[in-house]
């Protein structure tokens, strides 16, 4: 068998290399600048392989690739592989992975080249990469369990890594929370699984038929999983705070790899999933919702990341209505290319931000289409993919996702209209963003415009490439790529097509008519403030219910029981106590005494054939 | 009455007088010594049953190295005066256990005597161990072969013992300081 | 008549209890450990009886432990009236009452 050990062991040297370089550099304040390029280049070589692994899969006549590295555990009934499996759903997303990945290795290293400690943020970005590549090539669950929990890890450690502000750490900490709490689904369906099949093999587990009542349990809980890592009501909060890492980060993980896992995850339990339609059902309303949620509340936002993050809440809830939908090949598909543009979008961003030495408002900015131009071109294909305006790659996957939620047999008029409602917000906030950053009047700070200027090579070049790919990237057009049978649903598809693009051009419209020319500053306007409502709930909830414990049940309850247990000790103490008089002999007549008694027992009492 | 019975009465009589004399002896020295005649009538009977190694071992383990052990720690603590503490337990008391200790001889002596019924289990009756070689060979080859385990964990034992007695017996400076 | 095992018994019995009668009576530290030897010593002389009874060997080793326990216990033994001498110049057991209440 192929082997594909290499495509997690690249990052996974870098991990270690840099970590343990970073560890002892420490001692010294040496400053590794080589750390970004060493990170760069593994990345670059688990690409390369990847690509390798790409074709060799395509020569296959089974489509699967294993490589069992070693047995993992062995409990009792329970046998666990460390193995991994490529098929042509976990090679899009290696593909990404390290393609993406490696970019962003690169823009990094310009965009951090004032940083620090270089080496602990690339040791980071080497360890997430390694984690999100065993996540999706993890064979069975506890092995796709260890880079769920991974990525969890490398996106807290990275959300905070600017550690000495006390609130990116609280907002690394919320991530963390957050998809912990998420992680309980995750455990659920482990268990579930575990139960009823015997086995936690992602492919062996699934043969098996689980009671009527236990399987949209499952579902529900592997989804309850999903929302918390990727950001779905009720579990998204966390997203916009996780903007305060440095911005290739959000780019990489908050936009392309680490929050589309809960896609993957549904697609690879795919068959067990879709044969509960209450668990679609639920799948496909909140993706929706969430779609929508996040749309109203990018709107009002001032902050360009902010922004971003709503957007990107908000296009993972189209890709969770495409799965809910049972179009699970358009939600990967969607992934893809989103991958693409948001990230071109976030580390245009990080460009824009450079350029302006630190600022983030967007009513800040403007008119900076002249100053930073390839910036500005590049961030146009990013905005034309995101508005899904053909030929970019966006209009092809989410057009996909609009028309099943309308035509499939799990889609319904409500599903699509509400998609419809959420891709014209889409259109309109990214429009706003697009014309407030680089149209209008410049509303940049005097003290910023003197060092106005474009990104080193280093940036921009990933930028050109992923502006390249949000363009073509559609045209693989992924059926060929995912299997499921491509269908031209005829004429309702390109009406489709063509209301969803006549929406997308009105927002744009919309905007441009609000924000170029003379603007009024907006603040920002939080119109749901769910962040306080859960505040309040959870948080004083538990406060206060701690609150009761210490005072009450603590003093009642737990105290009095201690007592009670050492007055009890202390009494049987002072009461064995009297048989201790001191004395041999008294002690020997006492055991005696017993002697005589047991004897007696023994004799009398059993009844030894009668006669004594 | 053949040889043997009258030859283990005549023992057993000096036995369980010589037992009542280590009881009821006032000087611990006195005491020892009738242990002594205790242990060397014990052996006599030991031989007339046919227990030889054991009659041997009796005398010189026993008599020979406990006793002279005992005797060597009377006169080491000055001990060798008559000793009144027979006199000082209550009279009462005295008599309970008297009865106590009679009553569980009485019943061990009631239980033996079912023992007269009891049919052998084992196969080596005293014409069997004649023929192998007398009842010290038997022993010894028991002992070495299928109980050789056992064997060598008495070793342990007297090795503890050994350290055990020499850490109490030392001069307390020697220890340095408290025991 | 013959000698017979059960007889045997009964002195060992006999021999065993006056030894408990002595350890329970007396107060003096070396004549209770000298009748827990004639305890013993009884339980030995069991022992070899009924050995002979079942004509088995079992017994005989077992007596032959004992032995070898008895000479380690009664030097530990010693060695302890000898020690606690030391502090209290006197081998009465009513007189060991440190640890009491």
């Amino acid at each position: 068998m192929h082997a594909l050990y290499p495509i997690i062991l690249f990052p996974l040297i870098g991990f270690l290399s840099i970590g343990i370089a970073h560890l002892m550099a420490t001692r010294r304040n040496l400053r590794l600048r080589g750390a970004g390029v060493i990170a760069t280049i593994f990345m670059f070589l688990s690409f390369a392989y990847s690509v390798f692994c790409f074709f060799a899969l395509r020569k296959t006549e089974s489509g699967l690739i294993e490589d069992k590295l070693f047995t993992w555990m062995k409990l009792g009934g329970l046998s666990v592989d460390f193995a991994l499996r490529l098929d042509s759903l976990s090679i899009v997303f290696v593909l990404v992975i390290t393609g993406v990945g490696a970019l962003i290795h690169l823009y990094s290293i310009s965009y951090m080249h004032d940083d620090e400690t270089p080496a602990k943020y690339f040791a980071y970005l080497n360890l997430f990469c390694f984690m999100m590549l065993n996540l999706v090539l993890g064979s069975s669950l506890p092995h796709v369990f260890l880079g769920w929990e991974g990525v969890g890890l490398a996106s807290y450690l990275l959300i905070g890594y600017w550690y000495e502000d006390p609130l990116k750490v609280n907002a690394g900490q919320k991530a963390f929370v957050m998809n912990r709490i998420g992680d309980l689904g995750f455990l659920v369906a482990m268990f579930i699984a575990f139960r009823y099949s015997g086995t936690l093999d992602l492919i062996e587990f699934q043969k098996t038929t689980f009671p009527p009542h236990i399987l949209p349990a499952f579902g529900l809980a592997v989804f309850f999983a999903c929302t918390g890592k990727s950001a779905q009501i009720p579990l998204f909060t966390w997203l916009p705070d996780a903007m305060a890492g440095p911005t290739p980060v959000s780019a990489l993980i908050h936009a392309a790899t680490m929050v589309t896992s809960g896609i993957y995850l549904l697609t690879r339990l795919f068959p067990t999933i879709s044969s509960s339609e209450l668990v679609l059902c639920v799948i496909a309303l909140t993706g929706a919702l969430t779609a929508l949620l996040a749309a109203v509340m990018a709107c009002f936002q001032s902050d360009i990341k902010k922004i971003l993050a709503y957007s990107t809440i908000s296009q993972l809830g189209f890709m969770f209505l495409g799965c809910g939908v049972g179009a699970f090949s358009s939600g990967v598909f969607h992934v893809m290319t989103h991958a693409f543009f948001k990230a071109l979008l976030f580390l245009g961003a990080g460009s824009v931000i450079h350029a302006l030495g630190g600022e983030q408002d967007v009513f800040k900015m403007g008119n900076l289409r002249k100053k930073i131009p390839i910036t500005f071109l590049t961030f146009t294909a990013g905005w034309a993919a995101i508005l899904g305006l053909p030929p970019f790659s966006g209009f092809f996957s989410k057009d996909e996702i609009i028309y099943q939620a309308l035509a499939s047999p799990h889609g319904s008029h409500l599903l699509f209209g509400i998609a419809m409602v959420s891709a014209f917000l889409t259109s309109f906030y990214m429009t706003r963003l697009y014309v407030l950053v680089f149209m209008g009047e410049s509303r940049v700070e005097k003290s910023a415009e003197p060092r106005l200027h474009e990104s080193p090579p280093g940036m921009t070049i990933p930028l050109v490439i992923l502006a390249v790919l949000a363009l073509i990237g559609g045209w693989f057009g992924s059926p060929v790529h995912l299997g499921a049978s491509s269908e031209d649903g005829g004429s309702l598809q390109y009406a489709v097509m063509g209301c969803s693009v006549l929406l997308a051009l009105l927002g744009a419209g919309l905007a441009y008519r609000k924000y170029s020319g003379r603007v009024k500053i907006e603040t920002t306007f939080d119109p749901f403030k769910i962040d306080r409502f859960y505040e309040f709930t959870f948080g004083k909830g538990t406060r206060g219910f701690s609150e009761v414990c210490a005072r009450f049940v603590e003093e009642m309850v737990v105290q009095r029981v201690l007592r009670l247990t050492s007055a009890i000790v202390d009494l049987s103490g002072n009461v064995l106590k009297i048989a201790q008089v001191g004395s041999v002999q008294a002690y020997l007549m006492m055991m005696l005494l017993a002697v005589i008694a047991i004897l007696a027992w023994f004799f009398y009492g059993v009844g030894l054939n009668g006669k004594l | 009455m053949n040889l043997s019975l009258f030859a283990f009465s005549i023992f057993s009589t000096i036995a369980v007088v010589g037992s009542l004399l280590v009881v009821l002896r006032r000087n611990p020295v006195g005491s020892a010594f009738a242990l002594v005649l205790v242990f060397f009538s014990f052996a006599g009977i030991y031989a007339v049953m046919g227990a030889h190694l054991i009659a041997a071992l009796q005398i010189l383990v026993y008599t020979g190295a406990i006793m002279v052990l005992f005797v060597f720690v009377i006169m080491l603590l000055n001990q060798d005066v008559p000793i009144h503490d027979l006199e000082e337990n209550s009279a009462l008391f005295k008599g309970v256990v008297g009865l106590a200790v009679l009553g569980l001889v009485f019943i061990l002596i009631k239980t033996v005597l079912r023992a007269r019924d009891l049919v052998p289990t084992g196969e080596l009756s005293d014409e069997k161990i004649e023929a192998m070689g007398g009842n010290v060979r038997v022993i010894s080859e028991s002992l070495f072969s299928d109980h050789a385990f056992h064997f060598e964990l008495t070793s342990f034992l007297i090795l503890g013992a050994i350290v055990a007695t020499v850490a109490l017996a030392k001069r307390k400076s020697a220890l340095g300081g408290n025991s | 008549m013959e000698l017979q095992p059960w007889m045997v018994l009964i002195v060992s019995m006999i021999v065993f209890g006056i030894g408990l009668l002595g350890v329970m009576i007396r107060k003096n530290l070396l004549i209770m450990l000298m009748c827990i030897e004639l305890m013993l010593n009884g339980v030995n002389l069991s022992f070899v009886a009924f050995s002979k009874i079942h004509h088995l060997i079992e017994g005989d080793l077992t007596v032959l432990f004992v032995m070898t326990v008895a000479a380690a216990e009664s030097a530990v033994g010693l060695g302890l009236v000898i020690a606690l001498f030391r502090t209290l110049r006197t081998a009465d057991s009513d007189q060991i009452q440190m640890l009491r209440d």
